[in-house]
């Protein structure tokens, strides 16, 4: 029996497999600090989109959507399923097939909507850094083909009726787990 | 039959008997180096699911509580009683 060193190419592969084994920990911690950042959002929108429902003030279609979200705030499917409607969405807004969600007639009622459902975006996007990184790629690539055309209305539209949509299909048996 | 020399141009397969080879030259050797990397692997995945799933069902367990408490002070707030 012979006494050799490690051969490099043991050593190679071994340092290739740690290092994606530490990406991996530095990954998981960067969604963890993430999570535990935005912990507050959550409950903030949990405390405005209850208070919301409760008013019974809503259109049925927007508080069906603002249910849904309180349910989903921690469903890390989400962002994914927000990264492959919105370019969807994109299209039929670009093609004028997108009708308008319903409004909201009172303004302080509409304001208040409007950020729970920011907060309840910007939580579930924090769930995921990938997919919030492509979220945001998309949306900056939208801003640029639909703005001029649509208007910045478009925005918030898109992210409410992609909500609806995955709402509504979620509800008719498309199960989505966390 | 030498160890084949697993540098630029080789193969997995290449590779695969550079490590046959280390492991009957120098078994204790090996045994340590594939130890240390099961050991790696155990304490990252340990780590993971203390930092994803188990804490990630702490903060969903915080968020329903957070959840339930504002249910019950908008039903106060909003009920047709008051």
């Amino acid at each position: 029996m012979t006494h050799s060193a490690v051969p490099p190419a043991v050593i190679s592969v071994a340092a290739v497999y740690a290092a994606l084994v530490g990406c991996a920990v530095a990954y998981a911690l960067v969604v963890y600090l993430l999570r535990r950042g935005t912990q507050s959002l959550r409950t903030d929108f949990a405390l405005w989109g209850e208070m919301l429902v409760a008013t019974k003030a809503l259109p049925t279609a927007q508080e069906k959507t603002l249910r849904f979200a309180l349910e989903n705030s921690y469903n890390a499917w989400m962002p994914w399923l927000f990264v492959l409607a919105i370019p969807l969405y994109g299209i039929v807004s670009l093609l004028g097939l997108a009708k308008k969600p319903p409004v909201i007639a009172n303004e302080r009622l509409r304001e208040r909507y409007h950020m729970a459902i920011g907060m309840w975006g910007l939580g579930i996007a924090c769930l995921s850094p990938i997919a919030a990184v492509i979220l945001f790629a998309e949306i900056f690539i939208a801003a640029i083909v639909i703005f001029p055309f649509k208007g910045a209305d478009v925005f918030f539209d898109m992210t409410e009726r992609t909500l609806r949509k995955v709402s509504v299909g979620t509800q008719r048996g498309l199960t989505v787990t966390g | 039959m030498s160890a084949p020399e697993a540098g630029h141009g080789a193969t997995w397969a290449d590779f695969a008997l550079a490590v046959l080879a280390f492991a009957e030259s120098n078994p204790v050797q090996f045994l340590v180096v594939v130890g240390a990397l099961i050991l790696l692997t155990v304490v990252a995945m340990f780590l993971v699911w203390l930092m994803l799933p188990r804490a990630t069902v702490q903060m969903e367990r915080l968020y329903r509580y957070a959840r339930g408490q504002a249910r019950e002070k908008a039903k106060d707030l909003f009920s047709d009683d008051t």
